[in-house]
């Protein structure tokens, strides 16, 4: 299996590295987390270059590489039972410079909060459309299923979420 | 009271976002006029939309930190699986994978059917009186007489179930994607178990039970 040169594993990553980032961080919770989730995704990309070739969109390769990692991760969690650090320690205080410690606001961080209160699959699908703006056909073709179960699962993921986020709203 | 029309429920995403065709558009808004309760929710779901939608993109870590971070390719010493162990394992691979896959279909097949199912609320009815019920909860039997897979891209599958003395007389079943029914064959008798509604869209204007909860196939 041929592998990604560095300057093609470069390219990729200016484009995809940033929003596969933001995807790792809202879905693992932690931006130590997701750095690694990032390393190893890049990392699977660039040691497999003929699926690269195969696939029509490399973006969607790269999400797909990117949602399976997510998942396999928090399966793996759950299985350990392990409790990521910033679940007893507070958002964001295992980030390791000040401008990380500072990239998410306020509010944010309780909205970042609540999304961890979804399952795994109404997480990924709700930071794809409105964290990432992803269309519909996009996310379906990154998930492997129709538009209507994406729509579907929006639609329990925002249901679930204005329930946790009610009091915060109404206040 | 609660509304039932968890078909409309998981389009309102669609509609919210202007990702709708027209004929979900006209549906959505017709159930809105009469339903406040979705109404609620629509709004809801909106305000979870926009807080959603607030949150700030994070950049990734320079790429230098990225690459510092890979073991080096030149350390990995390149391991060459001879061709006769490849056929070998893939094809034990997908030996595995079939007796897996059709252990696992029996045994979630054998406990959906030994499930308890709590036909209390359901009324059973003549499939020509569905258009005249209010009973969102009903029981209609008859025969298959039309199967159509995912036609309107909502990754549904509808069936028609018409009066064996009358094929006149039908309802249009749909089946949601990833729900536990599954689409009986053209000709089998069936009893329906589901939620009663009719689609006054011009090209429709048909009695459906929508969703199915569960199909029986009768002998």
């Amino acid at each position: 299996m041929q592998s990604l040169s560095t300057d093609e594993l470069r390219e990729l990553y200016d484009e995809y590295g940033s929003r596969i980032h933001t995807l790792a961080r809202y879905t693992l919770g932690s931006d130590v987390a997701a750095e690694d989730a990032v390393q190893t995704v890049f990392l699977k990309a660039a040691e497999s270059r003929a699926n690269f070739r195969r696939e029509s969109s490399p973006g969607t390769w790269l999400w797909r590489i990117a949602v399976n990692h997510c998942n396999d991760e928090l399966r793996r969690r759950r299985r350990s039972e392990e409790v990521p650090l910033d679940a007893i320690l507070g958002w964001a205080d295992d980030a390791d410079t000040p401008e990380q410690r500072h990239s998410v606001k306020q509010i944010d961080k309780i909205v970042a909060r609540a999304l961890l209160e979804l399952s795994p699959k109404l997480r990924t699908v709700a930071v794809l459309r409105y964290v990432e703006e992803m269309q519909y056909d996009e996310i379906a073709e990154v998930l492997g299923c129709s538009i209507g179960t994406v729509s579907s699962r929006i639609a329990r993921a925002l249901e679930r979420l204005e329930k946790v986020l009610r009091p915060i709203v109404r206040s | 009271m609660t509304c039932l029309r968890i078909d409309l429920h998981r389009l309102f995403p669609l509609y919210l976002d202007g990702a709708a065709s027209p004929s979900i558009s006209h549906r959505v808004e017709k159930h809105l006029l009469d339903c406040s309760g979705c109404r609620t929710r629509l709004v809801r779901m909106r305000e979870a939309k926009n807080l959603l939608g607030e949150l700030p993109a994070i950049d990734a870590p320079p790429f230098e930190r990225l690459t510092a971070r890979m073991p080096s390719r030149a350390r990995r010493v390149p391991f060459v699986i001879p061709s006769f162990v490849r056929h070998f394992a893939a094809d034990a691979l997908v030996a595995t994978a079939l007796f897996l896959g059709f252990t696992l279909l029996y045994t979630h097949t054998a406990s959906a059917r030994n499930r308890p199912f709590d036909s209390s609320s359901f009324r059973a009815l003549a499939i020509r009186a569905v258009a005249n019920t209010h009973d969102p909860h009903v029981i209609v039997q008859g025969v298959v007489s039309e199967v159509d897979a995912d036609d309107d891209h909502e990754g549904s599958h509808r069936f028609r179930l018409s009066d064996s003395k009358d094929q006149k007389a039908f309802v249009v079943c749909e089946i949601l994607d990833g729900d536990t029914p599954r689409v009986p064959k053209a000709g089998s008798r069936v009893r329906v178990w589901g939620v009663s509604r009719y689609d006054a869209s011009p090209e429709h204007e048909w009695s459906e039970i929508h969703p199915v909860l569960r199909v029986e196939v009768l002998p």
